[in-house]
């Protein structure tokens, strides 16, 4: 993969491109899809370098389907252009685009075999017999199903139903596949076994990846980049290390993992260090992640469970901050201990303890400070209203 | 159950244990009863299978027979001859053939206009949808007396000349409903989705139609068939107000029983219960086969 689309530099939300190392598949400018009244997508509007495993991550509702429907050319933008290999393919209607998807409830045809199913595509292209054979028993050799070529389709369990969707979408060798949500239908077990197994499929055949999904577990797991949406915004679009440790806005933050998320005033920058004053009237010294912060400005300071410890366990680094806290739960959960508690002014937070944090010693109803390193808190530019304050997850 | 609960009134507990009792009571005996209920049970069920099949039964075995005159009525004597020569009687074969044709003709039209008709209304929400649902129960509830006399009196105001085209006409509009209905049945269960994934594969609109859509929806549209095959086939009030100097089989047999009563009438008559039967075990043997792949 590209460095640039691993590299450490956070990308600005909004336009964030490929830098121009990468070749672009997909260009989205400023695609705007309402329904009636309803605006589902309300400006997408980013680059897919060709290659990439590209996840676009949300709620229901967020409009990641729709943008997907309008990159397979199901819908057509009420605004805007969708560029393929740089040609403007608004208006084309989806048999003459090549891109192909895999339906999230597989779509495969009922009254045809495996075989029939993944040739489709050739044959609407007009491929000769002897090559259809030739790719088709390739391709199924790809999603390790070589066997199951005459057989129907609901004679087969739906990961097998999966794999044939993916083979007949990838015989055609598009510029890009397109995934709707693939693993939906599939138990925890399987669905993390295709995660792996979509993830050599593509390193195999090389082809861009997009991938819409509400688990944020599964974006993380198998995307190159991922653009976060809610409610047809596009939030932020980056690396999963960037989207878990640089959340742009309080929603990415709570939306990706656990979040403890507080309200918090800026009261000065210098440096790289930000000063802040809590709602309880603390301060706490923060990096300031490459951005400048207006003095009396409100932002929202981040930090991940696994980030906060009790007072009397050590801290690596330098101190960053120590709110007073009362335990409110603690649950064994095999690697960690997962342990709610109180501020005093009512927002819950979590820590995920260790063993080096020695949870023994904490039991429910008992004081204890957490305190964190400085490099584990993260100031989210964007204020929070402090009713939703505290632990926040996706699910 | 709540009644029971013990603050229910003395009169309701009465109430209720009564047929509690009873069917203590009667339990020794009804397994004995049950054992000659299940006996009546069948033998009211064949009287009923022959109250229906009766008439059918007659019609076959008399296509054996060889009628002293000209009435094949009572039993004469068996013979094979009528079946080896079912089309004797010219004008009756005239008649069969014409009665094929307008079926033929009519189903043809009557299969794409209806199976247009389900596809559109199992597919799109569009004004008026709920209207053309109705509109297309109207020809199948409306008593065929009416529907024949209102098509004879619209040709006979508009100076068409009645026959063949009329009679055509007629039957494509009782069928195109029959067509739609059971055609929308099948389309119903439909996943639009597949037709997103074959235009997805390069497959353009017509294409996957053709490839996906027809094959997956063809056991409708055959059921469709044979069902208007069947109701065009044996029709007689509209037609008779529709025909003209025109006639069809059902028209010839009742003209002819004027006259006389040929056993060709029972040859052909159970060639179409022949092939009808077979068509009907056909097609139920390959949708069963469409269930289980």
């Amino acid at each position: 993969m590209n460095e640039v689309l691993l590299g450490e530099e956070g990308t600005p939300g909004h336009g964030a491109a490929v830098a121009g190392t990468a070749d672009v598949v997909i260009r989205l400018e400023n695609v705007v899809k309402k329904f009636g009244e309803y605006t589902a997508v309300e400006s997408a509007d980013f680059d897919i370098a060709e290659g990439e495993f590209f996840s676009m991550l949300g709620p229901s509702g967020c409009g990641k389907t729709t943008t997907l429907r309008m990159i397979a050319g199901f819908e057509q933008p009420t605004a805007g252009r969708i560029l393929l290999d740089g040609v403007d393919v608004s208006k084309t209607p989806p048999h003459k685009r090549n891109v192909n998807t895999v339906f999230q409830n597989y779509a495969l045809f009922p009254h045809m075999s495996v075989f029939d199913n993944v040739a489709f595509g050739l044959r609407n292209a007009k491929v000769p017999e002897a090559d259809v054979t030739k790719r088709v028993t390739d391709l199924l050799e790809i999603v390790r199903l070589p066997e199951y070529a005459k057989r129907r389709p609901n004679q087969l369990s739906g990961g097998q139903q999966q794999r044939i969707a993916l083979a007949r979408a990838l015989v055609n060798l598009p510029k890009a596949l397109l995934l709707d949500e693939p693993l939906g239908a599939l138990d925890l077990k399987l669905r993390q076994a295709m995660q792996l197994e979509l993830k050599r499929i593509q390193r195999e055949v090389g082809i861009t990846f997009i991938f819409v999904t509400h688990d944020q577990e599964e974006a993380l797991t198998m995307s190159d980049r991922i653009a976060v949406m809610t409610q047809g915004r596009t939030d932020q679009i980056g690396t999963p290390t960037q989207i878990y440790h640089q959340p742009t806005t309080a929603f990415v933050a709570g939306f990706i993992g656990t979040a403890n998320l507080l309200p918090v005033t800026v009261r000065s920058h210098e440096g790289t260090t930000v000063t802040v004053d809590s709602r309880t009237g603390s301060q706490f010294r923060v990096p300031s992640g490459g951005r400048s912060h207006q003095p009396g400005s409100e932002v929202t300071l981040m930090i991940r469970p696994e980030r906060l410890v009790p007072s009397f366990a050590p801290v690596d680094g330098v101190a960053g901050g120590s709110i007073p806290t009362t335990v409110t739960s603690l649950v064994f959960q095999g690697p960690v201990v997962r342990c709610e508690v109180q501020t005093d002014v009512g927002s819950a937070l979590v820590a995920h303890l260790g063993p080096e944090d020695d949870p023994g010693r904490l039991s429910v109803g008992s004081r204890v400070d957490m305190t964190w390193a400085y490099e584990g808190a993260y100031l989210v530019p964007e204020a929070i209203d402090p009713e939703a304050a505290g632990i926040t997850q996706s699910n | 159950m709540v009644m029971s609960e013990g603050v229910a009134p003395p009169y309701l507990s009465r109430e209720l244990e009564q047929p509690g009792k009873t069917r203590k009571g009667s339990t020794s005996s009804q397994r004995a009863g049950s054992r000659w209920g299940r006996r009546i049970l069948t033998a009211f069920a064949c009287l009923v299978y022959l109250y229906l099949f009766l008439p059918l039964i007659n019609i076959i075995v008399f296509t054996f027979n060889d009628p002293a005159g000209r009435y094949n009525i009572s039993w004469d004597g068996f013979t094979i001859n009528n079946w080896l020569d079912p089309f004797k009687d010219q004008e009756l074969t005239n008649a069969f053939i014409r009665s094929l044709e307008v079926a033929v003709l009519s189903i043809s039209i009557a299969l794409i206009m209806g199976s247009l008709v389900a596809i559109a209304l199992a597919r799109y929400r569009f004004t008026g949808s709920r209207g053309i649902e109705i509109f297309l129960v109207l020809p199948l509830t409306t008593p065929e007396i009416v529907l024949g006399a209102s098509l004879y009196q619209l040709f006979l105001g508009r100076k068409v000349v009645f026959g063949f085209s009329t009679v055509v006409i007629a039957h494509v509009m009782f069928c195109v409903s029959f067509v739609a209905l059971t055609v929308k049945a099948r389309v119903r269960g439909f996943d639009w989705t597949l037709e997103d994934a074959a235009m997805d594969l390069g497959a353009s609109p017509w294409r996957s139609f053709r490839k996906i859509t027809f094959p997956l929806i063809l056991p409708g549209i055959v059921a469709a068939a044979l069902l208007s095959f069947a109701l065009s086939l044996d029709d007689y009030i509209v037609t008779d107000f529709t025909k003209g100097e025109f006639t069809t089989f059902p028209i010839q047999v009742n003209n002819a029983f004027r006259v006389s009563f040929p056993p060709q009438v029972n040859v052909l008559a159970t060639i179409v219960l022949i092939v009808s039967v077979l068509l009907l075990v056909l097609t139920s043997v390959r949708s069963e086969k469409g269930v289980t792949r």
